[in-house]
C-alpha cells in the first residue's frame, strides 16, 4: 500500500479486529454477570450457615472432572466459612458428554430422601473413575455398593433412584441452569452473580471475604 | 510491488483468524477452568485436560493462538510493505504447524481416545494453512 493513510486505517483495522474478537471470547466467557437461577428453597441441598446472606450456589455434574477438583476446594472452603456463607449443591448433567451425570445426579438425590445426600456425594466425586465410563448396570451396581457403605436401605435406594420425583428433581436443577444461560460446569453463583471459576483455594477466599465485607 | 496473488493472501488472512479464534476459544477455557459443553462430539474435555495439552507447562492452545495470530500478521505484513522475507517464512511456519497438527491428531486417535471438535477444527485450519503455504512456495518460484 503507497498513501501512509489508507495504511494506518487498515492496521488500525486488524488491530480492531483482533482485540475485539479476543474480548467477545474472553466476555463471553465472563469474568462476573448476574445469573438468573432461582432463589434457594427448601428443596436444595445446603451446606454452612442457613441464615447466612452470602449464598454460593454451584452447579455441578458427578461426572465431569474439573468438578472433582473444585470438590477438594470446596471442602476446604466450605470447613473455613461455614459460619458465614450458605453453599447450595445443584445438579447439572452435561449429559450429552457425560453419559452416567445424570444417573449420578440420581444416585445423590436417592441418597438424600435417606437423609445421607452429602454422604453420597462425598463417594460420587471421591470415587469418580469407579464409575464414570460404565454401563448403566455396572454403574448401578456402584452407586447400590456406596448406598451400602454410607448405611442406608439399599432396596429403598434402587427404588428411588429410578422414581420420577427423583428424576424430576435432577431435570429442575438442569433447567434452571440453561435458563440461566450457563453452559459449563462446575459454575458459581456467588450472591446473584456468575463468577469466574476461581483457581485457587487462596482465590475463592478472597472472592468470599469480599462478600462478606460487602455485607457488613 | 505485490508477487502474490490476492486470493492467496486473503485466503490465508482468513484461514489463520479463524484458527486464531478457535485456540483463543480454547485458550480462555483452559485459564478459566471451566469444563466445555461439546454438544457435537465428545470429548474435548478429556482431550484439553490431558497430559499432552501442555508442552513445558505451556498449554499448546496457548501455542496455537501465538503460530495463528503470527501467521496472520506476516501475511498481513506483506501484503503491506510487499516484502519477500516475511512471507517466505508462511511456508516454514506453515509446514512446522502441519507436522505437530499430524502429531496432535494421532494423539486424539490414538493415544487419548478421544477426540475435541474444537482441536479438530484447528488440524483442518492448519492442514488448510499448509496447502496454501505450499501455493506461496510456487508462486516465488515462479517469480524469480
Amino acid at each position: 500500500m503507497k498513501n501512509s493513510t489508507n495504511r494506518i486505517v487498515f492496521w488500525i483495522v486488524v488491530i480492531a479486529l483482533i482485540v475485539g474478537s479476543v474480548s467477545v471470547i474472553i466476555y463471553s466467557h465472563k469474568s462476573t454477570s448476574s445469573a438468573d437461577v432461582p432463589p434457594v428453597s427448601d428443596s436444595d441441598w445446603t451446606l454452612g450457615n442457613k441464615e447466612s446472606d452470602i449464598v454460593l450456589i454451584e452447579y455441578s455434574d458427578f461426572q465431569c472432572p474439573a468438578c472433582v477438583s473444585y470438590f477438594d476446594l470446596l471442602k476446604d472452603v466450605v470447613e473455613e466459612f461455614d459460619k458465614h456463607i450458605l453453599f447450595v449443591y445443584r445438579h447439572y448433567p452435561l449429559d450429552s458428554i457425560h453419559k452416567n451425570a445424570g444417573f449420578a445426579a440420581a444416585a445423590a438425590e436417592a441418597a438424600g430422601k435417606q437423609g445421607k445426600f452429602w454422604k453420597m456425594y462425598d463417594k460420587l466425586f471421591g470415587n469418580q473413575s469407579d464409575w464414570d465410563y460404565k454401563s448403566k448396570e455396572e454403574a448401578e451396581t456402584v452407586f447400590a455398593d456406596y448406598a451400602a457403605e454410607i448405611g442406608i436401605d439399599v432396596q429403598k435406594f434402587l427404588k428411588d433412584l429410578y422414581s420420577e420425583e427423583v428424576i424430576e428433581k435432577v431435570e429442575r436443577n438442569r433447567q434452571s441452569a440453561v435458563s440461566a444461560e450457563i453452559y459449563y460446569t462446575p459454575a458459581f453463583i456467588l450472591n446473584g452473580e456468575l463468577i469466574q471459576n476461581p483457581r485457587t483455594l487462596e482465590e475463592f477466599r478472597s472472592l468470599i471475604r469480599t462478600a462478606i465485607e460487602k455485607n457488613t | 510491488m505485490k508477487k502474490i496473488p490476492n486470493w492467496l493472501i486473503w485466503s490465508i488472512v482468513i484461514v489463520a483468524f479463524a484458527g486464531f479464534l478457535d485456540a483463543t476459544y480454547l485458550t480462555v477455557a483452559h485459564f478459566s477452568g471451566s469444563e466445555l459443553n461439546c454438544s457435537i462430539l465428545e470429548g474435548c474435555n478429556e482431550v484439553t485436560a490431558s497430559e499432552y495439552s501442555k508442552i513445558f507447562g505451556i498449554p499448546l492452545a496457548l501455542m496455537g493462538s501465538l503460530y495463528y495470530i503470527t501467521i496472520l500478521i506476516l501475511t498481513l505484513l506483506h501484503y503491506d510493505t510487499g516484502n519477500k522475507n516475511v512471507i517466505s517464512l508462511v511456508p516454514i511456519l506453515t509446514t512446522i504447524g502441519f507436522i505437530f497438527t499430524l502429531y496432535l491428531v494421532y494423539l486424539q486417535l490414538f493415544v487419548i481416545n478421544a477426540i475435541c471438535v474444537y482441536c479438530m477444527f484447528s488440524a483442518l485450519t492448519s492442514t488448510v494453512l499448509f496447502v496454501l503455504g505450499l501455493f506461496i512456495l510456487k508462486y516465488r518460484k515462479r517469480l524469480k
